[in-house]
């Protein structure tokens, strides 16, 4: 029953249905309202103010982004004073941005460039003080130019409301807002997952992937060295993004060629390696379901899905698969098996990976992730973006590129390692193998579409294989992981999961190619589309089973011997360790709120019982300014430790507890001096002369406002009228009032403490 | 009050005197016993009586005579003179003069009730807050319990439409159709709240009525809870208010044992409960989406309306908010009917407003007047004209959202209307007065300055747009201001008011607009003659020395920081003007007056 409501837009009568903002309604009528903080993916913000239209009636203008359309709205989307105001408040967005754009790396890819062109921004008419900050390269694999940032916030929803991580979130106020890990510490100190999706959704070049690209063209530049490259099922679903072409199309042959001429010497699949998992893989899971340990049993190729169970999930690594990504066992292979092969020393191979994933930057530093020897699996994991960018940068045409085939001996690969890319890929070649080893047939009909597309959420089957049921569940991104685990911490009995740390699989990975105006990032049609390029080669494959790929059968004969042997144990199998700082998992843990230790120290004590108290019920986050408060009075200030024991206790992310103790004014971050002066700088006291007398307290401090003395003696502080005006000036020291203070009492009062 | 005291000695323990008096309330007890009054006089505690340039006040009922000044040692004469021998201590008594511009009529030998009217502020002074015996003495609950037995919901949702009755938060909504809408609403819970997070820099209304009688906004939020099916209610109140959270606790705490709140209030089958929340120093709290954000716990960031919070508030459920003031008129609204409610104040603005008169007129503090009272009658009769026989310039009202009007609006009713259509606001009730001393482009460089720091910083046009016409203000008011910058002022400023999320930023310009729009000619002295017509911006200062008049004592070359000074003992001395740095150490110390700024 879905009620249509009847406007005009532009004097174009639009029906709608209910609930339909001004921004939709005008789309349908082939008006695309400028926006910037708007993404349809996620929850709407109302930040940007771009989108605004004049609404008849109203006096001010309305953000259309936000405003549903109601019944008989008369609506226009451009007017002069619409021109003028949108110009003015884009302006203003570049007039807090550095003018860096011919050295940026979005140049031609930045949405805030194609807003000031659109708008009309041709010249700057309020120019004045910008923000000035370090970029954090702390990471492996995601670097923060906060300089860039224009506070969207869209990076703050996709970590919070896709991947349920919260690592990141608008800390301080006004001005001087800014995008930070908690305590503003380095990114790589953060539980940041390096999955890239806050790179995909950000307009600007505010998050970017670490760029490894220098090192590979060294390499191949150095005749020396044997350059090895492999890439990943999804690269070639999207890469054609990157060079105009439409969604969809698949251009395996077309990057084989292109890596040839940029001059590796051998070109590999890494879908070779994906087939060499699900061997593995599903050895290990009937190895796992016959001796009933480590049930369910959860896939280990997404590198954010790892990092982020090492951080948030320490409890359920023995349940991770050992095995590693494909990546990482071609890598291993390249520099033993391969190397051997030509008879190179690994130390003069050079093995990159061109993936769709940021996260594998992090995966192939991992420590684990070399042979005894020191030589690294991938010398260099670079994305989608960074493989276009030295396409383009050699100046090779890739559309128009005649087609490459792949190298021996890892370049052969079956559907089953194509469907890798695809959210529930995975598990559907895991189970066209499983069966035939538990049963020694073949999965009857090949594909299993129960589990493909698990998008909008996560997908649950059950697969009978030797008259055994076996319950399978699949999650992409890491917000719907966190609820199928939810539900396997509540007992739900799954024997194999698979996790995708970005929604959609790797097609919707991190280091895929940037948005344009038919691809956005967390779009359903667009991961759709992707995944479709790869099911279609999946089709047209004559093999579509891991186990009837020859060249990973010649490798079995010629080295492992047998499916999980100890050397593929050695070669291409790994383990996990608990990483620090631990996360905190969108609906908490009670057990880890239980097990919190609190420190002796009495204040502490006070602190957790006053937190079990007042937490009681189930609105947990509320009670956060009344802990925070109680924090301050026992301690004068909120450290780092005293927020950290917070966040465990409470089970809120650490960055949302800082995000919320540099908004308000009341709380402090450092110890105050033994003496608090604090002038009342209301509007009263403003007028009587109040200025003065703060000028005087600095100058006879030596400090700021704000600011504390070294001896730790003095503090200054401000506050905003507190109701004796008629005493104006008002000075408080620690809670003593002054009134009618003038300059010349300031020596004396600070005489008299 | 009991019945068989004779007396009652009321002392004004509002925040600024309530340390000092702490003091003189032990003197008064132990001098009572001494006198062997025990049985005759009690002693309550007051709040604010808003005259805190007299204090320490003390007023003695049933008398309503005030003494005003009192120390220590005035307590054994008071009591022996006044108590004991019935003779008025003269000395300490409040003067009539001032007492015919009182602010509080009803106390002392008052001819003169014309000008306030109190009603939220009726048992301020009055009653001991900390008593709930006091306010059931003055009808208190009574208008409770009259809805409880006689009215249906919507009846009283009626009466508070009838009424008139506007927000008196700021915005004027009216009071009667955000509870039909709050009452309409489908929810399993719904919640009241008391906006008390007050953060207008000048304004202390809601402090006041808090910390003089809390009991009267718990029972107006109870009424509420009633129309509009509401079982919780919360009272988001700034930390920096002790004593009125303290006094807010005591009352709800004696509510409940009353059973005014808890379950089956009275015996009906309603149940209602109260709940403090501590605010933590963010004005824009104040503002409806940013206060639920904030008691849920996250930062106070506004969202996007609708849903109004009547719709999806606080955890999503329906929400009614409105302010301290605007609860406080409801027990009076249901006691004395609409129709008397509604009788007073103008066509479209119904009942009283209390304002906290501040700035330079000789009498300072809280003001409850009738809507349609001119600005006039409460700055010069109320508030004794301006202090130091100074010139009146300007009043300002609505705080950092409001504007500054000059005196031909002086003869502006207040309503929230004609308050808008002369380029003010209402607001919440703070009103500034300034003399001819004061510089406009300064006032509004204090006013942006505010609202720039207090920004949320989620929407553009306020978190870069205030900053960018702050940087203006300031580079003007240097000595730097560009021909065209009142120009941008005017273009950002009218762009930000229309294109802002919320009504911080919407009504952050206020100030700069209304001042441009009276004030032009000081803007454009700043920016083309470099002057500052109050010599209130030190930039723009020159300081120079007589030759005539200078005897070369010295004086202003030993006190000048950067020694721009020269010149021969005992010959005329002068000042170089490319290093002089405009502090005026030179001007304060020349005894011969050889200095002359301008
Ligand atoms: C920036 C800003 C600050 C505000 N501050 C207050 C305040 O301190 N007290 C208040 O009652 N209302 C304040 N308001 C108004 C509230 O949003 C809301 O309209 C009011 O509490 C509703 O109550 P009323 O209808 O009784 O006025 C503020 C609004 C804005 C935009
Ligand atoms: S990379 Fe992923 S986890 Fe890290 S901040 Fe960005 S969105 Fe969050
Ligand atoms: S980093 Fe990018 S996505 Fe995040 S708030 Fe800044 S501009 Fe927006
Ligand atoms: S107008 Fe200012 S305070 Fe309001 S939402 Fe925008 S930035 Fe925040
Ligand atoms: S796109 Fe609508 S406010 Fe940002
Ligand atoms: S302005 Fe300072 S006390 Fe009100």
């Amino acid at each position: 029953m879905s009620e249509t409501i009847k406007c005009k837009i532009d004097n174009v009568d639009v029906e709608v249905k209910k609930g339909t903002t001004i921004l939709e309604a005008a789309k349908q009528i082939g008006v695309k309202v400028p926006s910037l903080c708007y993404h349809p993916y996620l929850s709407i913000e109302g930040a940007c103010r771009v989108c605004i239209v004049e609404v008849k009636g109203r006096n001010d203008y309305v953000a259309s982004c936000s405003q549903p359309v109601t019944e008989g709205m008369e609506v226009t989307t451009h007017s002069p004073q619409i021109h003028q105001a949108r110009r003015d408040i884009v302006e203003l967005i570049l007039d807090n941005h550095p003018d860096e754009c011919h050295t940026c790396e979005r140049d031609h890819n930045c949405e805030l460039q194609r807003l000031a062109y659109a708008t009309g921004v041709r010249d700057k008419l309020f120019k004045g003080e910008k923000k000035r900050y370090k970029k954090d390269d702390s990471s492996k694999s995601v670097v923060r130019d906060p300089e860039k940032c224009i506070l969207c916030g869209r990076c703050v929803r996709v970590c919070n409301e896709i991947q349920g991580i919260s690592c990141i979130d608008i800390a301080h106020r006004g001005f001087q807002s800014a995008v930070v890990p908690a305590f503003e510490k380095p990114f790589g100190e953060s539980v940041c997952s390096s999955c890239g999706q806050c790179i995909n959704v950000c307009p600007t070049a505010a998050f970017l992937e670490k760029d490894y690209t220098n090192s590979v063209w060294k390499a191949l530049a150095d005749p020396e060295i044997t350059t090895v490259v492999q890439f990943a099922p999804s690269v070639r679903a999207a890469i054609g993004e990157g060079f105009g072409l439409p969604v969809g199309l698949n251009l395996e042959r077309k990057i084989v060629t292109a890596l040839r001429r940029l001059g590796f010497n051998y070109v590999f699949d890494t879908q070779f390696g994906a087939d060499l998992t699900i061997l593995e893989e599903a050895s290990e899971l009937a190895h796992r379901i016959k001796e009933n340990v480590n049930l369910p049993m959860i896939t280990s190729c997404s590198a954010a899905w790892v990092k982020f169970s090492e951080q948030f999930y320490p409890e359920l690594l023995p349940n991770l698969s050992t095995c590693m990504s494909p990546m990482s066992m071609m890598g291993s292979l390249i520099k033993r098996y391969f190397s051997e092969k030509i008879g190179k020393d690994p130390a003069k191979i050079f093995s990159v990976a061109a993936m769709c994933c940021t996260a594998k930057k992090d995966e192939s530093l991992r420590d684990s992730n070399e042979t005894p020897e020191g030589h690294r699996y991938v010398d260099a994991s670079i994305t989608t973006r960074e493989l276009i960018w030295m396409i383009k940068s050699a100046g090779i045409d890739l559309v128009h590129l005649p087609d490459g085939e792949f190298d021996h001996p890892l370049g052969e690969s079956t559907g089953a390692g194509t469907i890798f890319g695809a959210t529930g890929g995975v598990m559907e070649a895991a189970l066209r193998t499983a069966h035939f080893l538990l049963t020694g047939t073949e999965l009857p009909g090949i594909e299993f579409k129960p589990v493909r597309e698990a998008i909008d959420s996560v997908k649950v089957a059950e697969v009978d294989i030797a008259g055994t049921k076996i319950r399978v569940a699949v999650a992409s991104s890491l917000g719907h992981a966190q609820d199928l685990l939810e539900s396997v911490r509540l007992g739900v009995p799954y024997h194999f999961i698979e996790i995708m740390g970005c929604l959609g699989g790797c097609v919707g990975g991190g280091g895929q190619p940037y948005a344009g105006t038919e691809n956005i990032p967390l779009d359903k049609d667009l991961l759709k589309k992707r995944a479709q390029a790869l099911y279609s080669a999946d089709e047209l494959s004559v093999k579509r089973r891991s186990h009837e790929n020859q060249d990973v059968n010649k490798l079995y004969e010629q080295a492992l011997e047998r499916y999980g042997s100890w050397k593929a144990h050695e070669w291409l199998h790994t383990h996990y360790e608990e990483k620090m700082p631990r996360g905190i998992c969108r609906s908490g843990k009670t057990e880890q709120k239980v097990n919190c230790v609190t420190p002796d120290d009495p204040r502490y004590q006070e602190l957790s019982a006053y937190i079990e108290q007042v937490t009681s019920d189930n609105h947990r986050r509320r009670h956060l300014l009344p802990v925070l408060h109680k924090t301050q009075e026992l301690f004068g200030y909120l450290s780092t430790e005293a927020m950290d024991f917070i966040s465990v206790k409470m089970q809120i992310a650490t960055s949302r507890i800082y995000g919320v103790a540099t908004f308000y004014h009341y709380f402090h971050l450092k110890p105050k001096g033994e003496t608090r002066i604090n002038v009342c700088l209301g509007t009263a006291c403003y007028v009587k002369g109040a200025g003065d007398v703060v000028a005087e307290f600095e100058k006879r401090l030596g400090i700021k406002m704000g600011e504390t003395s070294v001896d730790g003696k003095f503090s200054l502080e401000s506050t905003r009228c507190i109701g004796a005006c008629g005493l104006a000036p008002v000075v408080l020291i620690n809670d003593d009032v002054h009134s009618r203070v003038k300059v010349g009492d300031v020596k004396k009062m600070l005489g008299r403490t | 009050m009991k019945k068989d005291y004779k007396y009652a000695i009321s002392v004004c323990s509002g925040s600024k005197c309530l340390q000092l008096n702490n003091e003189l309330i032990d003197i008064i007890l132990h001098e009572i016993q001494r006198q062997g009054l025990e049985d005759q006089v009690k002693v309550t505690k007051s709040a604010c009586l808003g005259y805190c340039e007299e204090g320490p006040l003390m007023v003695i009922h049933p008398d309503n005579i005030t003494y005003a000044r009192v120390q220590k040692d005035d307590i054994a004469e008071i009591l022996s003179e006044h108590i004991k021998n019935r003779r008025w201590v003269t000395r300490l008594l409040f003067h009539r003069d001032q007492i015919a511009n009182s602010f509080f009529p009803q106390f002392g030998d008052v001819d003169f009730f014309g000008k306030q009217y109190r009603i939220t502020l009726r048992n301020c002074g009055v009653i001991d807050p900390e008593s709930i015996d006091d306010y059931l003495a003055y009808r208190g609950y009574e208008a409770l319990a009259k809805v409880l037995t006689v009215f249906s919901p919507q009846q009283v949702i009626d009466e508070i439409k009838r009424s008139g009755l506007r927000g008196r938060g700021g915005g004027g909504f009216p009071t009667g159709i955000k509870w039909q809408s709050g009452h309409d609403a489908v929810g399993d819970q719904k919640y009241m709240i008391c906006n008390a997070d007050e953060g207008d820099p000048g304004a202390f209304m809601d402090r006041s009525a808090i910390e003089g009688d809390p009991n009267t906004v718990i029972e107006g939020m109870i009424i509420g809870g009633y129309a509009v099916g509401a079982s919780k209610g919360i009272v988001y109140i700034r930390a920096e208010y002790p004593l009125a959270i303290k006094r807010l606790q005591i009352a709800i705490a004696q509510a409940r044992e009353r059973n005014f709140l808890g379950k089956n209030i009275l015996g009906s089958d309603f149940s209602f409960d109260i709940e403090l929340r501590l605010g933590a120093g963010a004005f824009v709290c104040g503002e409806e989406t940013a206060l639920i954000a904030s008691i849920e716990g996250k930062r106070g960031m506004p969202k996007p309306r609708p849903p109004f919070p009547t719709e999806k508030g606080l955890f999503d459920k329906p929400t009614v908010i409105n302010n301290v003031e605007t609860w406080a008129n409801i027990p009076v609204i249901i006691l004395d009917g609409a129709a008397h409610f509604a009788s007073m104040g103008t066509e479209q603005s119904k009942g009283t407003k209390v304002f906290a008169l501040a700035g330079a007129v000789r009498n300072t503090g809280l003001v409850e007047v009738q809507m349609g009272t001119t600005l006039r009658e409460i700055i010069f009769d109320i508030g004794g004209g301006i202090r130091d026989d100074k010139a009146f310039k300007a009043v300002q009202t609505g705080g950092p959202s409001g504007g500054c009007l000059p005196s031909q609006y002086l003869d502006t009713p207040i309503d929230y209307n004609s308050l808008m259509a002369a380029g003010s606001i209402m607001g919440s009730g703070g009103m500034i007065v300034m003399d001819e001393s004061t510089c406009m482009v300064d006032i509004a460089k204090f006013f942006l300055d505010f609202t720039q720091n207090e920004s949320c910083g989620k929407c553009t046009p306020c978190r870069e747009g205030t900053k960018r016409m702050l940087e203006i203000l300031i580079r003007i008011t240097e000595g730097a201001g560009q021909p065209d910058d009142i120009d941008k002022l005017l273009r950002l400023g009218t762009m930000i008011q229309k294109s802002s999320l919320c009504g911080l930023g919407k009504a952050s310009p206020n100030p700069v607009l209304s001042t441009i729009k009276h004030f032009r000619h000081e803007y454009e002295a700043h920016i083309f003659d470099k002057k500052c017509p109050t010599k209130k911006c030190k930039n723009l200062l020159t300081y120079t020395i007589i030759d005539g008049k200078c005897i070369g004592c010295g004086l202003c070359k030993t006190n000048c920081p950067v020694s721009c000074i020269s010149g021969e003992k005992k010959s005329p001395h002068s000042i170089n003007q490319a290093d002089c740095i405009h502090c005026g150490a030179c001007f304060s110390s020349c005894k011969f007056e050889a200095i002359i700024r301008e």
